[in-house]
């Protein structure tokens, strides 16, 4: 009988042997497959923020989610980790976290590769550029806020009307409302009078120095940017930051 | 006027480590309580200049050798020079922030035509690319890709559609009216008998005035001593000589039948009789074909002569 139960025993303890060898190598598999899904993931992650960041670059967490990701949220995190770091290291991009509130995360795509004269075609290169500095500068030097006539006077001294067609920037007036706007660039508020008020919007403030802009404006004055003291103050604060 | 804490007199009366230690200290505290007050108007700036003055004291009593045997003392020193200094500093930028530049929005604009126009004569809308490399380079957008492949849906895989195979659809057949052949052939046949008995009705009347006009012997017209199938033959075909009334069958003498052809009145009287044409095909065996056969047919004479 006792021969009988050590037999019956031993049959069991190889039948779990033979399992737990089988199931070491099954677990292998798996996460050898987990791997490579990760992997695929991080590169999709990667593609999407490279297609999506010359359009539009403020893209939004739910976004990669739904879009990416959508068995993988719980590997967000070490995901978008590790895409951020190829970003930087392969392409010279950052992520850069414009806005953050409980239910939602915006992040702007920055570029941190010098601009390139030489690449770049007059005739057929953005030339917006040139209109978003130049509001951004005047916002700034006015103590971060301006009103629409302020704009408005500014640009027009120098001969960008903010009705008619200009021949760089199109149509003005829809540019800095809308567009400017809806790529966070700007801010608009209305006061108690429900004026305009523009101000620096989330992709503004990462995109941008302010330190960069004071010495744009110390260049047109042929001046130092200290000579604009509580400016020169805004923008080492953000240095420092 | 601040009073001074220090006693100078003392210091200057006495060489005592003590009360010099003393003097630093009481002079660092009065650092301390101008930095802590964040006054840094004219008032702070004298007082200030009070505690340099106690210090420039200090510092002439003793002899640099003493000094640096007394590092304490030293340290004291540098703490004192250093918070000075710090609030100096801020006395001055207090100072400085009302000579900062105010901003002007059109001496900003006429800043940058005149920028702009360094290399043109007029200012025209074109004139801003100028400011395009220092846009640039504060704003550096992002480049915009494109996917090699057209439309890029990061969203749904594409499905790729499976076409079907064509099918070819049989053409009908056309049905066609099946003609009657037998009618046709039936007409045909009728055709070519009337010919044939036609011509053996010519033989016949050959035959006949060759023979003075006398009936000749039917086996005689029929027969054809090389082929038994010819002589049925030329007795069929004689036999529609017979039902359309172009020839008349007879006995003689000898009761055998004979053979002449009949005018188109006589037939007509004989159907005025109210006689009936009989077709009438006489069977012939192989023995009365080879005892006919002696002699060649006449039919078989114009065959041959063909």
């Amino acid at each position: 009988m006792s021969k009988r139960k050590s037999s019956q025993s031993n049959v069991w303890h190889s039948q779990k042997s033979q399992n737990g060898t089988s199931s070491s190598s099954q677990s292998n598999h798996v996460k050898e497959n987990n791997k490579d899904n990760l992997d695929d993931c991080i590169n999709k992650c990667v593609r999407y923020i490279l297609f999506r960041a010359g359009t539009n670059p403020n893209i939004t967490r739910q976004e990669l989610i739904k879009n990416i990701l959508p068995n993988s949220s719980k590997h967000f995190n070490e995901i978008f980790e590790r895409a951020e770091t190829i970003l930087k290291q392969v392409y010279g991009y950052h992520l850069e976290l414009a806005e953050s509130s409980s239910s939602t995360k915006l992040f702007t795509v920055t570029s941190s590769i010098p601009y390139n004269k030489v690449l770049d075609d007059k005739d057929t290169c953005d030339k917006f550029p040139i209109l978003d500095i130049l509001i951004l500068s005047h916002i700034f030097m006015m103590d971060g806020v301006c009103n629409e006539n302020s704009l408005v006077d500014f640009l027009g001294s120098l001969k960008i009307s903010y009705n008619k067609k200009h021949k760089l920037f199109g149509d003005v007036n829809e540019y800095i409302n809308k567009s400017m706007i809806k790529s966070k660039l700007l801010t608009l508020e209305l006061n108690n009078h429900e004026h305009k008020l523009y101000s620096w919007g989330s992709r503004a403030s990462v995109s941008v120095k302010k330190m960069d802009i004071l010495k744009f404006v110390a260049k047109m004055y042929n001046k130092e940017p200290k000579d604009w003291n509580k400016q020169y103050m805004l923008a080492q604060e953000e240095n420092d930051e | 006027m601040v009073n001074m804490e220090v006693d100078t007199e003392n210091i200057n009366d006495t060489n005592s480590r003590i009360a010099k230690k003393i003097g630093l200290k009481n002079l660092l505290d009065r650092v301390g309580i101008i930095e802590e007050n964040a006054d840094f108007g004219l008032n702070a700036v004298i007082e200030v200049n009070q505690v340099l003055q106690g210090l420039d004291v200090l510092e002439k009593t003793y002899s640099v050798h003493k000094r640096l045997d007394n590092s304490d003392e030293t340290i004291l020193d540098v703490k004192l020079l250093n918070s000075a200094s710090s609030v100096v500093n801020k006395a001055l930028d207090s100072v400085t922030s009302f000579q900062s530049n105010v901003y002007d929005p059109r001496e900003f604009a006429e800043k940058i035509i005149s920028k702009c126009n360094e290399n043109e004569d007029d200012f025209h809308e074109s004139s801003l690319l100028n400011l395009l490399e220092d846009a640039k380079t504060i704003y550096h957008k992002v480049p915009i890709f494109a996917s090699l492949y057209g439309t890029y849906t990061l969203n749904k895989e594409q499905i790729i559609k499976k076409s079907k195979p064509r099918i070819e659809k049989q053409s009908q057949k056309t049905v066609v009216k099946k003609t009657l052949l037998k009618v046709k052939n039936v007409k045909e046949d009728e055709q070519s008998i009337d010919d044939i008995v036609d011509f053996l009705l010519e033989v016949l009347k050959l035959n006949y005035e060759k023979n003075n006009n006398q009936p000749i012997l039917y086996y005689r017209y029929v027969i054809d001593t090389d082929d038994f199938g010819k002589t049925v033959e030329n007795i069929f075909y004689t036999s529609f000589l017979i039902r359309d009334g172009k020839a008349k069958l007879n006995l003689d003498d000898n009761d055998e039948p004979t053979l002449e052809p009949i005018h188109k009145k006589y037939l007509k009287a004989f159907r005025n009789s109210k006689g009936h044409n009989i077709q009438m095909i006489s069977s012939i065996t192989m023995e009365k074909w080879r005892e006919h056969s002696q002699e060649i047919g006449y039919l078989q004479e114009v065959k041959n002569n063909l």
